[in-house]
């Protein structure tokens, strides 16, 4: 189980992440959609990282992030009949580890890889990614290969 | 009605990689319930234990959100197209 991010992929969601700090940043992560997406062992690949606001009130955005859902269905709706989608979402925990929370948990979905940045005083110093299982109880994290 | 069903990128798998779906129904439940029936794995990623959308699951009748009308009792037309759409968020609050 694997996620294969490209070097400008990894730079836009730095790059985002640490722009939002103190608060979390988010955003969508794009790619090609394997024929076993919903098995444990996937491997995907991911080309295109597109930040997207953090929707929450200013007093949350610190600890939550949210990603509108209209803005999600247009950009599915873009990638409708390309073999490509919407594989996975990344955000940053401000300070904290890069391990998923309750919430991340309660929230997630099936298949996509959800990939957290940790940053501190502003600089990304690590960051971890991660699958729900199918049965929505746990996640189990993936190895982040970085090519290119 | 016929009415066509999209499901996002991460649910499709659930569905025999299908992107849109056609089904015969009169309102947003039967839609969910014809969909499932076809489907049943889906119904175990929408659907909570309490027999209830999760709460993450936005559903939308084309450009509505339909718990701004009836939830599943919206009644849906030929043609119509419903949109299930994941309400992605989470955070570092409350971390393990």
């Amino acid at each position: 189980m694997s996620l294969t991010l490209n070097r400008a992929v990894e730079a836009i969601a730095a790059q985002t992440c640490e722009k939002a700090f103190p608060e979390e940043g988010c955003g969508l992560l794009i790619g090609p959609i394997p024929d076993d997406f919903d098995k444990p062992g996937r491997a995907l690949k991911v080309d295109e990282a597109r930040p997207l606001p953090n929707g929450w009130d200013a007093s949350a955005k610190t600890n939550k992030y949210l990603i509108d859902p209209k803005t999600l269905a247009k950009v599915e709706a873009e990638l409708s009949g390309s073999g490509r989608g919407v594989v996975g979402f990344f955000h940053s925990h401000p300070t904290v580890p890069a391990w998923p929370s309750p919430f991340d948990l309660t929230m997630a979905m099936p298949c996509c890889s959800y990939w957290i940045l940790q940053v501190k005083d502003g600089k990304v110093v690590d960051s971890r990614s991660w699958q729900r299982t199918e049965d929505g109880r746990s996640f189990v994290e993936e190895e982040i290969i970085l090519e290119g | 009605m016929s009415i066509e069903i999209r499901l996002p990128t991460a649910l499709r798998a659930f569905a025999d990689k299908q992107e849109k779906i056609t089904v015969d129904a009169k309102n947003v439940g039967e839609a969910l319930e014809q969909l499932f029936k076809q489907h049943d794995r889906l119904k175990q990623q929408l659907i909570a234990n309490d027999g209830k959308l999760r709460s993450f699951v936005n559903v939308y009748v084309n450009e509505d959100d339909a718990r701004d009308k009836q939830g599943l009792a919206t009644p849906v037309k030929d043609g119509d197209t419903i949109l299930i759409v994941p309400a992605i968020a989470g955070g570092s609050t409350c971390r393990n």
